[in-house]
């Protein structure tokens, strides 16, 4: 008989304990290929009664996931359980904590994802390739739909058609556009004189009156802007000063495009004089949003997200659209969005798009911004809840309205290569870090969008 | 004088009397003979019977055994060998988490060798695991040893310095994410105190990302190992010390001849699990970088859980895993082989 000795047993336990890290990799997503077909799930047609424009009970039961801090899920459940006294459709809320996509994912892959989910731009791609949502485009552009297609922000939802076709297989729940917000008082003490908004009013918010804002708060011993790795910041200085980052067949041409070289050459030059600050270099764990609440920063290229958190503070602030070079414009700036999808493995399909219409159309925006929302609503004929406090805060809130108006989701060059969304903002961090010249900088970095690989 | 026809088992030429006598033996040898056999086919067809009762008895105690580790042995083919078995599996496909899975051979491991960044990765870790696991190992032995001299305050000690090893290593990597910032942190203050005019930005500056990394490693691990190091130093007889100390020994000799030696099965424990736990590095560098660690931060681990569920590339993450699993495998031998040198075994 075998005994089971010191050696054999530190061996084998050894063994064991090593095997965790490659057991780990396996996910326990050893269930078969989730692709289910487009339509999956109880599918009828555009003349189910929950999808006419009349009637009211729906019925039936809806099961709804979302990422939510602990206030959003409040209200989220709120409106499940409003929903359910209006159209009486029992929608189970459930808030999916922590890593959402590869949450999602494998709950796809195993069959138990929620009937209508969020959907973040860097799994909209990877979702529609694999058959796991269904087109809603079509139903949302009917006469049933009680959101229409066109009340809907559209130059918000070309993410949401990653092959271009006019097939859309989400709709924005709501969205949130750069915005240079400032510290008012900030200024003053640099003697800045007039502040954004007001040049921009007066049609002077040019890239020159930004050079000017940014040295007079840094020799202020201020730090003036912060720019990040992250595509937004960078591409939103393209955009706001001409730049066309994109040929018409999508592919990337930065390099080729004189304006975004002229850009980058602008940051470049205040990252060397140290009158723009590179996020990456400052210490981990201190967030930008940090600096600014602080006010050991003066401008802040952020969304909505950010108002209840300066609420609480005591300083002046207001926003602007970024600068442009006539200065008057308002041009193309980044807005971050999110949208909801309606699962291919839907119970009943034509419920969930149902929900998805009412959820992201005009009632289901108002429902969930009203009252201290922290996003801009992306559909037409809600543009007052920016400004519902009186006074509104920002005083220019209606900017919002504008940029969302004007702006631009994640492009599809980057939403769909996943390791290009995965790793972009590490390679660039990589290249400022190394402080490669602008040109270089242009020329790697649309290499590196096109390819997904490094030059 | 004519003879008469042979009987059977009639002895040719001997006189009836004695004939007799040989028929008579002849016959007791017959019936020991199949007294003999009787006996054997009586034992053998109790010893079947037993052999059988017995086999039964212990597929019985077996049966029982297994059910009462069948809760255990459940888990561990559903969620230890059955995912090990479908990673091995996985490194050899091409798949993005949803839909068919394509074989491809040998694709991924030629993806990974061939990724600049992975190679950087994996000499991120090597790092990490030579500055580790020594800085551990050392400072908990020290640790246990001036514990072990600490009297009734020494539980009290050994939990103050167990507090961090059951704190949540996110709680942890938080906390040390201020105290390794260079506008705010009292290490940092401490060090220009110390003369050190410009101390690092810890998490920004490529040289000393790893060793902060290691430094709040250490901080987590050091009560786990101080508590095994003190089990062992508690199992060394005070016998041997005393002998030593009557042969004239010094300290350091004490140390070196008795001590080492005989807490080398600890040692070698604590060695191997650190060196599993290191190449694993992942919470820490996940909490302080979230998605976008940079280059010179980035470990294996982390890139097997970027490419994987970031990137939806489970075969490469797979491969990663899987030649991850086979360097441990390899480590963890060659350490088992070297303690034949210099590992002591009381028993």
């Amino acid at each position: 008989m075998t005994t089971l000795n010191r050696r054999t047993l530190l061996g084998a336990s050894a063994a064991g304990i090593s095997a965790v890290a490659l057991t780990a990799c396996g996910g326990g997503s050893g269930a078969g290929p989730g692709g289910g077909g487009t339509t999956g799930g109880k599918s009828g047609d555009a003349k189910a009664d929950y999808m006419k424009a009349e009637g009211n009970n729906f019925g039936g039961s809806i099961s709804w996931g979302s990422w939510a801090n602990p206030g959003e899920a409040k209200r989220f459940n709120e409106y499940a359980a409003s929903f359910k006294q209006k159209y009486g459709t029992d929608v189970k809320f459930q808030v999916v904590s922590g890593d959402y996509a590869s949450k999602i994912q494998t709950q796809l892959v195993g069959n138990a994802a929620p009937d209508v989910f969020y959907v973040g731009d860097n799994m909209m791609a990877k979702l529609v390739e694999n058959n796991a949502l269904v087109e809603i485009g079509e139903y949302m552009k009917s006469s049933a739909s009680r959101s229409p297609f066109d009340q809907h922000l559209t130059n918000l939802l070309d993410w949401c058609q990653p092959k271009g076709d006019g097939k859309f297989y989400g709709m924005t729940v709501d969205c949130n556009p750069a915005t240079f917000w400032f510290n008012q008082d900030l200024l003053q003490e640099a003697g800045y004189g007039d502040d954004p908004a007001k040049r921009f009013e007066g049609g002077a918010w040019t890239q020159e009156a930004v050079d000017e804002l940014f040295t007079k708060v840094t020799a202020k011993g201020k730090k003036a802007h912060v720019l990040e790795s992250g595509y937004g910041h960078w591409l939103s200085w393209m955009t706001t000063f001409g730049g066309k980052p994109w040929a018409d067949n999508g592919d990337c041409q930065i390099d080729k495009d004189d304006a975004c070289m002229k850009a980058i050459e602008w940051m470049w030059g205040h990252l060397d004089k140290g009158t723009m600050t590179y996020g990456g270099s400052l210490p981990k764990g201190q967030g930008v949003d940090a600096l600014f609440y602080a006010k050991q920063l003066a401008t802040i290229p952020y969304g909505r997200w950010i108002l209840p958190n300066l609420k609480e503070l005591k300083f002046n602030y207001d926003i602007a659209p970024y600068p442009t070079i006539d200065g008057k414009e308002i041009m193309p700036t980044v807005v971050y969005v999110a949208a909801m999808g309606v699962n291919a493995k839907a119970k009943n399909v034509d419920l969930a798009k149902a929900f998805t219409a009412i959820y992201t159309g005009v009632e289901g925006e108002k429902a969930r911004l009203a009252g201290g929302g922290n996003a801009v609503p992306a559909v037409k004929g809600l543009e007052n809840l920016v400004e519902e406090d009186n006074p509104p805060l920002p005083k220019h809130a209606k900017t919002f309205n504008d940029l969302a108006g004007k702006g631009y989701a994640i492009p599809l060059k980057i939403a769909n290569n996943a390791v290009v969304a995965s790793n972009l903002g590490t390679v660039v961090d990589k290249w400022i870090k190394a402080k490669v010249s602008a040109a270089d900088f242009g020329k790697k970095l649309t290499t590196y969008i096109n390819t997904g690989k490094e030059s | 004088m004519t003879e008469r026809p042979q009987a059977d088992g009639e002895v040719v030429g001997v006189q009836p009397a004695a004939a007799d006598a040989v028929t008579e033996t002849l016959a007791v040898a017959n019936k020991a003979k199949a007294d003999l056999k009787l006996q054997q086919r009586v034992e053998q067809t109790a010893g079947e019977t037993h052999r059988r009762a017995l086999r039964k008895r212990r597929m019985r105690d077996n049966l029982h055994g297994y059910a009462f580790m069948a809760p255990q042995l459940v888990g561990l083919l559903a969620f230890m060998i059955g995912p090990l078995v479908f990673a091995i599996i996985l490194a050899f496909m091409k798949w993005d988490g949803f839909g068919n899975r394509t074989f491809i051979g040998f694709g991924n491991f030629e993806t990974v060798f061939q990724n600049e960044q992975y190679r950087k990765s994996a000499l991120n870790t090597l790092w990490f695991t030579a500055l580790q696991v020594p800085s551990l190992m050392v400072s908990a032995f020290l640790f246990a040893l001036l514990l072990q001299r600490t009297g009734p305050m020494k539980n009290v000690y050994r939990t103050a310095f167990f507090a961090p090893q059951v704190t949540a290593t996110v709680a942890v990597s938080v906390v040390w994410l201020w105290l390794l910032n260079p506008e705010i942190s009292p290490l940092t203050a401490g060090l220009r105190k110390l003369g050190w005019a410009a101390p690092p930005d810890w998490l920004n500056d490529p040289t000393f990302v790893i060793p902060a990394v290691v430094l709040v490693s250490v901080w987590q691990g050091l009560g786990y190992q101080v508590v095994m190091f003190m089990a062992g130093l508690e199992n060394v007889p005070s016998s041997m010390y005393e002998a030593a100390s009557i042969d004239g020994a010094s300290e350091v000799q004490k140390m070196f001849r008795i001590t080492l030696p005989l807490i080398s099965p600890t040692i070698l424990f604590l060695s191997i699990t650190s060196i599993i736990g290191s190449f694993q590095v992942f919470d820490y560098i996940y909490v302080f970088f979230d998605t976008t660690a940079p280059a010179y931060g980035r470990t294996i681990v982390y890139e097997i859980v970027q490419v994987a569920f970031r990137e939806f590339n489970f075969g490469v993450g797979a491969a990663l895993a899987l030649l991850l699993f086979i360097a441990l495998l390899l480590l963890t031998g060659l350490q088992l082989i070297a303690q034949k040198k210099w590992v002591f075994y009381t028993e």
